[in-house]
């Protein structure tokens, strides 16, 4: 009696995997299709849109674009593997490598990085069957020259194969900078940041870094929880000034201004202002693709 | 000798070979063939008999605080090789308390067969405390990457200046990516 492809596939590896996928690996088993690894921007089927680019981590940034002149280069990177995919027999399609914008202008979250191949009459393409997120790695910088690694969401369409980056995670970056220069005077729990321009839309945002606490602390995260007619903001925050503190709980800070440290407002993007994307990292991502 | 459950697959595929013509029988023979390398079909724990020793500057990490002591079970760096090419790592890294976050200070290194074609930075997540005693500002977690040597395997950590003081740890959880060597030759 043949054998029913169903109850192979139910069986196979102990996976109750799809007919339909497992058909695939078999196919690709038949025809050696173990794909080696597509280059973007040298495939001929894809390309990397500006300014970024492939490789050049060896190019120090140029000190007359709106980068600020402290930029450290990317030559650390220079044995990083250029952005590339491939699609394995088991239907996940795999990134590797870094895209920089080679000393040149930095980089917006609304610049489009690439776009994956569809299918074709003779191949599958390697676009997911649902729009996804994945999880890459930033570099950015602020005008001060500060850099800092941001875990954000990348997002593939579905239908176009269009790499982007989310902006909604542009937000979260920049206001949690925007608290950078901010000073919280101990004791009395407030924030400086006069002429910050808050308004409700910033309700509900962290920050993370540097919020000065005093005499040696140093808040970690706080959250915007009112903002008054006077764009003034209300923040809880965990207190640490002084170490370690064991009594772990939300404090509160309400301006207004206090302390002698300006607020520094001028932390946007492109042409609007300095700062801005450097490297975009891509290793060790995944995702399972259309059929 | 192919045996077990690479047997069982083996056969099946065999079968279906046959009423099929789906599958290219030496193709398929080759790619059981790998399967049975079982130097890298399991799990391999650094500092195990055998397996690569953790760096100078690192220890085992064992959490201390509440729903964190789950994490014991992996409280060094694992990894291992699927039958795809792709490496696979888990667990974690703690440094010492004396490290002073010197860089190029090597965590453990990887086996030549799992070696990168690239040079490869996979972001990871490092922090400090978590471990019993400490406050809980020990949840403070940092983006980070973790850089693996296309020419020596050693796996290092990107950013090292916050590990200059006590109790900074680094996981290794979730991380992939393609070895050097992966073509499956069929």
């Amino acid at each position: 009696m043949r054998p029913k492809i169903p109850d192979l596939a139910r069986d196979f590896n102990g996976l109750d995997v799809a007919i339909k996928r497992n058909q695939i690996r078999l196919t690709s088993l038949k025809y050696g299709i173990i794909e080696d690894w597509h280059t973007v921007g040298r495939d001929g089927m894809t390309q990397l849109g500006p300014p970024w680019i492939q490789g050049n981590f060896n190019t120090t940034v140029d000190p007359t674009d709106s980068f600020p002149d402290s930029l450290v280069p990317l030559t650390q990177y220079a044995a990083a593997a250029p952005l590339s995919y491939f699609r394995n027999p088991d239907g996940f399609v795999h990134l590797r490598g870094l895209i920089s914008v080679g000393g040149g202008d930095p980089a917006t979250f609304t610049d489009d990085l690439f776009a994956l191949p569809g299918p074709t009459p003779t191949r599958r393409g390697w676009r997911p069957e649902r729009d996804e997120n994945i999880h890459v790695l930033l570099r950015t910088w602020d005008t001060s020259g500060n850099m800092a690694m941001n875990h954000v969401l990348c997002r593939i369409d579905a239908t176009t194969g269009l790499v982007t980056l989310r902006s909604a995670d542009a937000d979260y970056i920049f206001n949690d900078w925007q608290f950078r220069s901010a000073t919280l005077v101990a004791g009395s729990q407030i924030i400086n940041c006069a002429g910050a321009g808050f308004s409700s839309a910033d309700l509900d945002k962290f920050t993370s870094t540097s919020l000065s606490a005093g005499p040696g602390g140093e808040i970690w995260k706080a959250k915007i929880i009112q903002v008054n007619s006077a764009s003034q903001i209300k923040v809880e925050y965990a207190p640490t000034a002084g170490g370690v503190d064991s009594d772990f709980g939300w404090g509160t800070a309400w301006p207004p201004v206090h302390g002698t440290t300006p607020f520094d407002p001028v932390w946007s993007f492109g042409a609007d202002g300095p700062g801005g994307i450097d490297l975009v990292v891509f290793d060790g991502v995944s995702f399972e693709a259309a059929l | 000798v192919i045996s077990g459950q690479a047997r069982s697959a083996y056969d099946r595929l065999r079968a279906l070979a046959a009423a099929r013509d789906l599958v290219d029988f030496e193709a398929t023979r080759r790619l059981i063939d790998l399967s049975k390398n079982s130097a890298f079909r399991s799990w391999q724990q650094v500092g195990d008999p055998g397996n690569p020793a953790l760096g100078s500057n690192w220890t085992t990490a064992v959490f201390g605080i509440d729903k964190w002591t789950a994490e014991a079970r992996y409280t060094k760096p694992w990894y291992f090789r699927d039958n795809w090419g792709f490496v696979h790592l888990r667990g974690h890294a703690r440094a010492i308390p004396s490290y002073d976050g010197s860089a190029g200070t090597i965590i453990f290194t990887l086996p030549p067969d799992l070696w990168p074609e690239f040079d490869t930075y996979l972001p990871a997540h490092s922090g400090w405390a978590l471990f019993a005693g400490d406050g809980p500002e020990g949840y403070v977690v940092y983006d980070n990457l973790i850089w693996i040597s296309r020419d020596t395997g050693d796996v290092r950590i990107e950013f090292y200046a916050d590990f200059g003081e006590d109790h900074k740890w680094v996981t290794f959880n979730n991380m992939m990516f393609r070895a050097a060597n992966a073509g499956v030759a069929v």
